[in-house]
């Protein structure tokens, strides 16, 4: 009996112990749902941080100015896309801008690319006399920022007659010292010394190796430098506003802040708007599909730093 | 045979260099050079040697712009790495797995893709004292009872400046701390975990050590960064970098020095000064986060001068 | 509220659009068209390979047909420069006109004819951009120099000159004197017991009381100050000017300023004294508030600076404020501020302004209503310009034959100007066609029947450009950032002497070839 009742206080324990149990799991979880969904609201107010902008210049890109102005901020989109553009057009060369911007942004990647893969191979592979000076000069200038240079390059350019050329913002490019620098690195840990030795066995030309063999092998390092070229170029406004001054040759930075000074500025914000819209959208499809490679490759940089 | 082909070398780094020299390191010169003269952007340069020089220490204009930039940073840099690091925190936690990184790296980075022009004129519409969004909202929902001059006030516009920028670059910041968290190995965060470290013990003992080095790094370039920032002030400003100066920077200022004033020679002395004050805290920031390699190159360097020694007293000895 | 913001901004841009197109409307062409331009013409050229190219801040050249004008005259098939094309480009100032056209023309790609507004063309004209306009004049057929210097207004003439060679360079076709627009009833209530003070019933009353204000009250910095704080005083609602910039034009306070630069080619301290009282007035005009501030804190081209034009201003803590005068040259009456006066009915009372969507009806009847008549045009301490467009021919250019035609068809051409004045009914420099114009006139009904045109007419034969210096723009830049440092009370600003240290600092560095030390700070 008394065991019995000893089993049963026993049971009783047990029970007490499961249930307090399962009150401090349920608390825990409660704890945790509550740590979480506090966290991911935080996180979502970010993101609406982040990208509210954005979002207030699309929606506003589709509305037309005077319900911007007079019923201030909405989530919905309106009919007035169309007419913007109409507005836009008949005030900027929109499209104009946009593909000299894009004309600049593209030669300046792929002049950046091979040349830097060029040199970084050139110095990687052969060992003339004055390598290691004139690498050295490399390292030196990169520390110097580019804005010592801009007064004399204006100059320069001007005495060059290339002032409102294209080719001005263009032609640097060939020498862009970060991109041969990283190259150099990637090409050391990407290329194998015995491989171009044997192409030369095999009677191959050296330029033929470096384009058949050297730079498929270096191109995710040129993928990834190349993003961030054509971004820097794409946004590039400085040097443009100073270098280009007709109105045929303006890239679309300098397009978009040439609305400011337009009447539609105030009168027709749905066509301002969409002047933004649009010098945003392309950079945001770019990233979109380049992301995983900029991010990776960013995360990659700071681990080395 | 090998010589030869060692000398095609030259051929591979040849367009390189040519184009180095033409467009980047003689235009350098050719500042330095205008650093010296009197010069309008036409007519006739006059060598004034190092009179540009002195008045950079007479100049009021310099010490503003450079403790505007302090400002505009100070503020910016504080925000952006709290929020950086509170992120890191978030997605550094053994106990909570909070997930979606990878969306929410690509989402906080998105704003600094967008040209730093386009974001000056939508700031610019979006903080409009009469007709901006922000404005709008907050009279609606009754915050306000008149407008905020967010860039027509001196003090507003720096720190709507910083805001813009804490925007901009809180996303860089906190992809670079995640990755030197995450190259520190997770047994460490595991045994601080059972150790029955606090969060706060784990930010301070290993999460910060590890990414102190990147730390140093963003902060050093984001103060060069900041020296060099001209897209926004200049396009919120009209070029002017009013309201009372406040955000005119160095670049606004040389610009305005060379193609308002009309004085190159001295906008090119302006340029060398930001040179210097860039180089000296690049220098700085390298001694300080290479402290340790720094230390091991002298120390093997007195090594080697004693082994030397050494060796040569143990030659003279043997002589003897 | 933000509807009537947004009304006013609809204003505020059609004022903008007259700052950059002061005639909207092409102007027709004359029965001119028939005869062909008598002009030099390079034997054996074929135009019609070439191209000219004209640049300018303003797209008024091309609203107002101007560059259609040209090639019917000049380019048409049978015209002296048949088939040529031309090219017009408009950059207007904040999109940095100049920081485009001063490489351009270094780099000798320079556009054939460019415009500027003045202290651009005196840069022009430093640089030796602008080629020789008077012995092109000389070697044209039938242009006659002598006539025309004598039918362009005196100071317009004058400021295109290159003072290195003593001949023109430059030359405008309009001429942008400007005046203090101010309420007749609201001066009549202050002022209206005082000395001399017109009575009601004179004939020209508006006329009248311009020219008592003008002499009385508006005729020196010391005056013009007291008048604001008399307003001030008489009623505590009401503000003479709707912000400091409005006194902006009067720093000089006479109409001999001293040169900025002096024979020496240093920074003129007499210039500075000149300047002082002006720096005074300003840091006593300025008021956080509106309640400490002697004017309404409307900046120019603000919402309420439009508003305070016809109705009473009411800032945020629901107070009414009411503004008595404006700065405005002769394009400011029509364009910004008659749009904003009080119409009255056939009793006299003040209409409604019809909304934002009213019917198409209400708005013509509105437009159609009288002006209430309540303002008149006084001038102030010294006389003063706003704006203008100067003409002048690329030194390089590769057809000087056909860019003077362009030249001459703009400012030679008087059938044309004529023309073009009677639709845009603007103030031109040429004698030969203000003349009739101001002969004929019969007054403004929006100042009550004055003569506004007379006014405008002698205050721009007052003007005199001869001591401007290519440093005035530049100069009045950095001083006007100092004075704005000084009266908003900024750190390190406690007095003028501290203004114009500051100021000298400035210039020590910027333009350190006319700086020296000892300049006055008192």
């Amino acid at each position: 009996m008394s065991d019995l009742n000893n089993f049963e206080k026993a049971d009783d324990q047990v029970q007490k112990q499961n249930i307090q149990r399962k009150k401090i799991k349920n608390k825990v979880k409660r704890k945790k749902a509550l740590v979480y969904s506090i966290v991911y609201l935080f996180l979502a107010f970010l993101v609406v941080v982040a990208v509210v902008p954005f979002w207030i210049v699309i929606i506003n890109s589709t509305r037309d100015g005077m319900s911007i102005s007079t019923q201030g901020m909405t989530l919905i989109p309106g009919k007035s896309l169309v007419e913007n553009y109409k507005i836009l057009v008949e005030n900027v060369n929109i499209g104009r801008g946009f593909f000299n911007s894009l004309k600049i942004a593209t030669l300046v990647t792929i002049l950046s690319g091979y040349f830097s893969a060029l040199t970084a191979y050139g110095f990687h592979m052969y060992n003339f006399k004055g390598k290691n000076f004139l690498f050295g000069i490399i390292l030196i200038f990169m520390m110097v920022p580019s804005q010592l240079a801009f007064l004399g390059y204006v100059k320069w350019m001007t005495q060059l007659g290339l002032m409102d050329t294209h080719s001005a913002l263009i032609i640097p490019s060939i020498a862009s010292i970060g991109t041969v620098f990283f190259l150099r690195a990637y090409i050391s840990a990407a290329l194998s010394k015995e491989i171009i030795e044997s192409a030369r066995i095999d009677g191959a030309g050296e330029l033929y190796i470096f384009h058949r063999i050297a730079l498929p092998l270096m191109a995710p390092g040129v993928a990834t430098m190349s993003i961030f070229t054509f971004i820097g170029s794409w946004n590039n406004y400085l040097s443009a506003r100073v270098i280009l001054s007709s109105k045929e040759n303006e890239t679309l930075p300098m397009v978009i802040s040439s609305l400011k000074a337009l009447k539609i500025w105030y009168l027709n914000q749905g066509a301002i708007y969409l002047g933004f819209a649009i010098s945003i959208v392309p950079i945001v499809v770019v990233f979109i599909f380049a992301s995983k490679y900029l991010i990776e490759n960013i995360s990659a940089g700071a681990v080395k730093g | 045979m090998k010589k030869i082909k060692d000398k095609v070398g030259y051929l591979f780094i040849s367009p390189f260099f040519l184009v180095f020299f033409l467009f980047n390191a003689y235009p350098i010169l050719f500042t330095i050079y205008l650093s010296m003269t009197r010069y309008k952007g036409f007519g006739p340069k006059v060598f004034i040697g190092a009179d540009n020089f002195k008045l950079l220490f007479k100049d009021p204009n310099l010490v503003d712009a450079f403790m505007n930039t302090i400002k505009i940073w100070g503020v910016n840099i504080i925000f952006q790495i709290f929020l950086a690091l509170l992120l890191v925190m978030i997605f550094s936690d053994i106990k909570y797995k909070v997930k979606g990184l990878g969306f929410f790296r690509v989402i906080f980075y998105l704003p600094n893709l967008i040209a730093a022009a386009t974001i000056a004129l939508i700031f610019m519409k979006l903080l409009d004292k009469d007709y901006g969004v922000v404005n709008q909202v907050l009279f609606s929902i009754g915050w306000i009872d008149k407008p905020i001059g967010w860039l027509t006030k001196p003090i507003m516009a720096q720190m709507s400046v910083s805001g813009i920028q804490t925007w901009m670059w809180f996303g860089n910041s906190f992809i670079l701390f995640m990755a030197s968290v995450q190259a520190v190995s997770k047994e460490i965060y595991e045994a601080a975990r059972i150790d029955g470290a606090g969060r706060l013990q784990v930010l301070l003992n290993i999460t910060i050590p590890s990414i102190k080095p990147i730390l140093m790094y963003v902060m050093v370039t984001g103060l060069i960064g900041g020296l060099q920032l001209f897209d926004i002030p200049f396009l919120i400003t009209d070029g002017k970098g009013f309201p009372e100066g406040s955000l005119n920077t160095m670049i606004v200022y040389i610009y305005n020095m060379a193609f308002v004033h009309k004085n190159y020679g001295y906008a090119s002395a302006l340029s060398f000064a930001l040179f210097v004050v860039i180089m000296t805290f690049t220098v700085v920031f390298t001694v300080m986060t290479n402290k340790k390699e720094i230390k091991e190159f002298f120390n093997n360097r007195k090594l080697v001068k004693a082994r030397k020694k050494e060796l040569s007293v143990l030659k003279g000895s043997a002589k003897i | 509220m933000m509807k009537k913001l947004s009304i006013l901004l609809i204003i505020l841009m059609l004022a903008s659009l007259v700052l950059t197109a002061c005639g909207t409307e092409p102007a027709t062409t004359t029965d001119g068209t028939e005869e062909t331009p008598n002009v030099v013409v390079e034997e054996g050229k074929d135009y019609s390979k070439e191209k000219l190219v004209i640049w300018s801040f303003t797209d008024e050249l091309q609203t107002a047909g101007d560059i259609d004008y040209f090639k019917e005259m000049y380019t048409a098939p049978g015209k002296p420069f048949e088939g040529m094309e031309v090219e017009f480009v408009a950059v207007s100032i904040q999109d940095g006109y100049m920081d485009k056209i001063l490489p351009a023309l270094e780099s000798g790609n320079g556009p054939d004819v460019f415009t500027g507004e003045l202290d651009q063309v005196k840069q022009f004209i430093e640089a030796g951009y602008y080629g020789n306009l008077e012995a092109m004049i000389e070697s044209s057929p039938d242009v006659d120099l002598a006539a025309e210097k004598a039918d362009y207004k005196e100071y317009i003439w004058q400021s295109g000159i290159d003072p290195a060679t003593g001949k023109l360079a430059a030359l405008s076709w309009q001429v942008t004197p400007g005046a203090i627009f101010f309420k007749t009833d609201m001066a009549t209530e202050v002022w209206g017991t005082e000395a001399g003070f017109p009575s009601m019933d004179t004939p020209d009353y508006n006329a009248e009381v311009s020219t008592w204000v003008s002499a009385n009250k508006f005729n020196s910095i010391e005056n013009l100050l007291a008048a604001q704080e008399e307003v001030k005083a008489f009623n505590p609602q009401w503000r003479l000017f709707p912000d400091d910039q409005a006194v902006r034009f009067f720093a000089a306070g006479t109409n001999n300023p001293v040169k900025w630069v002096d024979e020496n080619g240093t920074l003129n301290p007499a210039k500075i004294k000149e300047q002082i009282p002006y720096i005074n007035m300003v840091g006593s005009m300025y008021g956080e508030t509106i309640e400490t501030s002697l004017t309404a804190n409307a900046a120019e081209w603000s919402g309420p600076w439009f508003d305070a034009m016809d109705k009473d201003l009411t800032d945020a803590q629901g107070k009414t404020w009411q503004v008595m005068a404006y700065s405005m040259p002769t394009w400011g009456l029509k364009y910004i501020i008659e749009p904003n006066m009080e119409k009255v009915d056939a009793q006299g009372n003040t209409l409604e302004k019809p909304a934002e969507d009213a019917d198409q009806a209400t708005k013509d009847a509105y437009a159609a209503a009288p002006y209430k008549g309540n303002w008149g045009m006084a001038v102030g301490p010294n006389s003063y310009f706003w704006g203008g467009t100067y003409v002048g021919i690329n030194a390089d250019t590769n057809l000087p034959e056909a860019a003077f035609g362009f030249a001459k068809s703009m400012l030679f051409d008087k059938e044309r100007l004529a023309a073009r004045q009677a639709v845009d009914s603007d103030m031109y420099s040429v004698e030969s066609v203000m003349a009739p114009v101001i002969a004929q006139y019969d007054g403004r009904d929006s100042l009550g029947g004055m003569n506004h045109l007379q006014v405008f007419n002698e205050e721009a034969s007052k003007i005199d450009l001869s001591n401007v210096t290519i440093y005035d723009r530049g100069l009045n830049d950095l001083l006007g950032v100092h004075i704005t440092n000084y009266k908003q009370g900024a750190a390190g600003y406690t007095s003028v002497a501290d203004t114009l240290k500051a100021f000298y600092a400035d210039v020590q560095v910027t333009y350190p070839e006319i700086y020296v030390d000892g300049l006055p700070t008192e």
